[in-house]
């Protein structure tokens, strides 16, 4: 019997990191490391599933950014090359361990990485997006988007036509790549602001996830917390995001990727080798940097991590999978208990994609496993919120929900911070500038759309929320930093153009749309609120 | 003397031993790849004896690995060339750090020198004919970034089938067709250039196949469209297709652009200098960002303008006076509070503020006989609630604390 349903989510998502003026920005190998590592082994997992007909059911947010990088010629080349440096590296390094205790290790991931190859090359011909489409259509993923550059709308509040856009791209995007509006809507970091609604119906979105309290602290409360949809007075869905299946997966210290049998990050023979030996993979300038090669397991608090075992780490990846059923049918059990004459309650699990894979090696092998324990139990059954919306239309009713987002303390804090505070202010200047665009364009404005569009397309780059979030976190805030002034300055430099009615310098302007090359559908006037 | 003829022989086992598997050291229980877990080879290996189980297990890592460096259809990189000054000449230093690795201790420098690092030429096949057309062939540099290009053209002939039609359709909505062409060829200009005449594309120029591998190598991996009606009948339980209408995307190629080639950094050069963003944009108007609850974000500027506006109106004397100040003003309560700005701020953030209530802050000046002049007034703002609505209080704790500390039986 069915006691209540699973939702797991995927968010996959990364800014926008094409550089082709130079193949060496270590910014680049974020979309190439995360294909090796998180994309091409999630759908290696989902292929076996597949093959052997074993029923499984998630939601995958695919940001328009990622979308646009996935289906970039340069950066499929370049991740081909990235992948083939790898493999050169593999081979160095089972020539390099050979009679060391650690030569399994190097053999395990030669392996891995000439069969991701083959599954990359042979089996989907660079196209990510075209195997995850086809997952979709067989069933296993619900596509949804995201904002359209991932920007944190709630800080975009006092500027609708900026958030409408923000949608309306993203949704068109979309549409033009996988031939249906999305259904669900990923708000980015889960920032939501009473208001955004009105944009997402407008572009045909049905429902979108936020955080814990952005139902819990609803008004009226809604009877279930966050373990059923509520409405909002204007008829979008909200789910909530589930605390405890989260923490399970998330938490460094409590959750299943700190097991001492899983591989640890941090230990890379990137900051071991040296760089004519890493070849490729060593980073630009000396500057070291990860490979992906990782010896050891996480061991335990210590400095002396052991050497990774692959059995170990499958078999821990097993136990975790089963341990992940059976706490979520305990759990809605529990639930049912507790919230007598309900729907069957909802658990939304809400992941960044990259966790499974990148930080958390074995994660793929986790979501496989996780579909191979759910048909074995009765008590759940993982859907998409869509199905459970068909299922049960009704859920808590209608509420008002809570301003919140899934960061630090779970409100703004974190987007709007000592650290990145000066963003704003040029940010809606910018916007308040496009908008006055989109409204007068001026004479001229018909020759100029080229122009527009692509003013259009700088100022949602830099809008994105990854550069406040950096310049916060303190990683890489030079590059934040100069991306977003590298984008408003095009930005600037084309408004003032189109503002004397003229196109820019046109070698110059043909730089930028060749760098800047996401969107092709975009069309400026959706700036335009009226 | 037996004994010595039977310690010879042994010897000559051994060393036989050796040279063929020539994979000295301690194993690990290790699955070569993450399908190993449903491989009954393995389960083997943990329920039997441990010494046999290792050595089952070192069979069959080692057939594996030995089939996997055989024929690999995609894996071209294994039919590169020795390549000058990319030898790895720096894989002779002994591994020095190989001694860290767990607690098994290598003295460093013994096991490598034995192990033949480079019989032939580095990465080479001696299997593959080198043909003198071939990309791989001697004298190439691998490092050239256009060997890639090269490389994915030639590994990828089928992903060309279809370019000519996907650019026809990228130019269609590409902004380069809006108006006049970039003002010089850059990717989507030259491929149109090249596309008509079978360039690089062109299955016919010498794919995969013609490296040496026949056919029968390789695996076919047919990339077919799935029969919707068939998903939907044959995923059983669990994997509900929704019944919207399901349209085919067009397809995206790995080969679309290929001819692309990276211009010279001198092109790009001058995309990367980033010039300042403005100090000021000549607007005036306060804006207020909600942090939390509690705390609001607020940013300002003021055109010289209006102060010049203002300092007309009151005199220049009068004027000097005045201080300017921020004043935050809840919707719901009479009153206000004021926060004096001494020196040149452009930003505050503003805490202590109350959970649900709806504020407004204007930027003033004000006078020592506490007149207030208005220069701009933000964006009203309705703080966050902070904790649930207060209801049925008992069942919410339970949720909640069940979402905190996880009361599952099984945690």
């Amino acid at each position: 019997m069915t006691l209540g349903y699973v939702a797991l989510v995927l968010h996959a998502h990364l800014p926008f990191v094409r550089h082709p003026d130079r193949d060496d920005y270590l910014e680049e190998r974020w979309l190439q490391e995360a294909v090796c590592e998180c994309y091409l082994p999630l759908l290696q997992s989902l292929e076996r599933l597949r093959a052997e007909q074993i029923p499984f059911r998630f939601t995958l947010s695919i940001s328009p950014t990622l979308m646009a990088m996935l289906d970039d010629p340069l950066l499929r080349r370049r991740t081909l090359r990235y992948l083939d440096a790898g493999i050169d590296l593999a081979d160095r390094e089972v020539r390099y361990t050979r009679g060391t205790p650690v030569e399994p290790v190097a053999h395990f991931y030669r392996h891995r990485l000439r069969s991701l190859r083959r599954l990359y090359v042979d089996s989907y011909r660079g196209d990510l997006l075209g195997a995850v489409h086809d997952f979709a259509r067989s069933g296993y993923i619900d596509l949804i988007t995201c904002a359209a550059t991932h920007s944190f709308l709630p800080a975009y509040q006092e500027q609708p036509a900026v958030v409408r856009a923000q949608v309306q791209v993203a949704v068109q995007a979309f549409q033009a790549r996988f031939g249906h509006p999305p259904r669900g809507f990923w708000l980015p970091e889960c920032g939501y602001y009473p208001g955004v609604e009105r944009f997402l119906l407008e572009a045909g979105v049905q429902f979108v996830f936020l955080e814990t309290h952005g139902l819990t602290h609803a008004r009226p409360r809604p009877p279930m917390g966050p373990y059923a949809h509520i409405w909002t007075p204007q008829g979008l869905a909200v789910f909530g995001r589930d605390p405890l299946s989260s923490k399970q997966v998330w938490s460094s210290h409590e959750g299943y990727p700190g097991d001492s049998a899983y591989r640890d990050f941090y230990r890379d023979i990137g900051f071991e080798r040296e760089a004519a030996h890493l070849g490729v993979l060593a980073g630009p300038a000396g500057v070291r940097s990860f490979t992906g090669f990782k010896y050891h397991r996480v061991t335990g608090p210590t400095d002396q991590k052991e050497l990774y075992d692959r059995w170990a780490a499958e078999q821990t990846v097993v136990r975790h999978a089963a341990h992940f059923v059976r706490s979520r049918v305990a759990q809605v059990a529990e639930l049912r208990g507790i919230l007598p004459g309900g729907p069957p309650p909802l658990v939304v699990a809400p992941y960044d994609a990259e966790l499974f894979g990148h930080w958390w090696f074995e994660g793929p092998d986790f979501l496989e496993h996780l579909a191979r324990a759910a048909i074995q139990v009765d008590g759940v059954r993982f859907v998409t919120p869509g199905d459970y919306i068909d299922m049960h239309g009704q859920g808590q009713g209608v509420a008002e929900p809570g301003y919140s987002s899934w960061g630090d303390r779970g409100y703004a804090d974190f987007w709007v911070d000592g650290e990145n505070h000066w963003l704003y202010r040029h940010l809606h200047a910018a916007g308040r500038s496009m908008q006055r665009l989109a409204r007068e364009p001026g004479p001229g404005a018909q020759g100029l759309a080229r122009a527009l569009n692509q003013a259009a397309r700088e100022l949602l780059l830099a809008q994105a929320s990854d550069w406040a979030f950096i310049l916060r976190s303190g990683t890489a805030t030079d590059y934040a930093h100069r991306r977003v002034q590298q984008h408003l300055t095009r930005f600037h430099r084309i408004a003032h153009a189109v503002g004397q009615g003229e196109m820019p310098d046109s070698s110059w302007f043909a730089a930028v749309e060749a760098a800047d090359n996401l969107f092709p559908h975009l069309d400026y006037r959706v700036f335009n609120e009226h | 003397m037996e004994y010595v003829f039977l310690l010879g022989l042994a010897l000559f086992f051994v060393a036989l031993w050796r040279y063929f598997s020539r994979r000295p050291g301690p194993r690990a229980k290790l699955g070569p790849d993450g399908t190993n877990v449903r491989n009954p080879e393995t389960f083997v290996v943990h329920h039997e004896g441990k010494g046999q189980g290792l050595d089952i297990a070192n069979t069959a890592l080692k057939e594996r690995t030995e089939d996997l460096s055989r024929d690999l259809p995609g894996d071209t990189h294994k039919l590169k060339a020795p390549v000058p000054g990319r030898d790895l000449v720096a894989m002779d230093a002994p591994p020095s750090d190989l001694s860290r690795y767990g607690d098994q201790k290598v003295a460093p420098g013994a096991e490598p020198k034995e192990t033949v690092l480079m019989k032939g030429p580095v990465g080479s096949r001696p299997e593959t004919p080198e043909e003198p057309g071939s990309p791989y062939a001697k004298g190439r540099r691998v490092t050239d970034i256009h060997r890639d290009v090269e490389l994915a053209a030639e590994t990828l002939p089928a992903a060309f089938e279809g370019q000519g039609r996907h650019l026809d359709r990228r130019q269609a909505v590409s902004p380069s067709t809006n108006g006049q062409e970039p003002g010089y060829g850059l990717g989507r200009t030259r491929l149109s250039q090249t596309d008509g005449e079978g360039g690089p594309g062109d299955p016919d120029r010498g794919g995969r196949r013609a490296e040496g591998h026949g056919p029968e190598d390789e695996p076919d991996f047919p990339v077919e469209q799935p029969d919707l009606e068939d998903d939907l009948t044959d995923i059983p339980n669990g994997a509900m297709p929704t019944n919207r209408q399901i349209t085919f995307a067009p397809d995206l190629e790995l080969g679309d652009e290929i001819a692309f080639q990276p211009d010279p950094a001198a092109d790009w050069a001058f995309l990367n200098e980033p010039e300042p963003l403005p100090a000021r944009y000549g607007e005036d108007g306060i804006t207020a960002i909600i942090r939390n609850p509690r705390s609001l974000y607020l940013y300002w500027e003021l055109s010289d303008e209006s102060e010049a506006r203002l300092r007309q109106m009151l005199g220049p004397d009068r004027f000097a006076q005045t201080i300017c100040c921020m004043r935050l003003f809840d919707i719901e309560k009479p009153g206000s509070r004021t926060i004096d700005l001494v020196g040149a701020h452009d930003h505050w953030f503003l805490n202590d503020l109350e959970p649900g209530h709806r504020y407004v802050v204007s930027l003033e000046r004000r006078t020592p006989d506490g007149a207030y002049y208005l220069l701009s007034l933000s964006n009203p703002v309705t703080m966050p609630q902070e904790s649930p609505a207060a209801a049925d209080g008992a069942l919410y704790e339970r949720l909640e604390r069940m979402g905190k500390t996880g009361s599952s039986p099984w945690r």
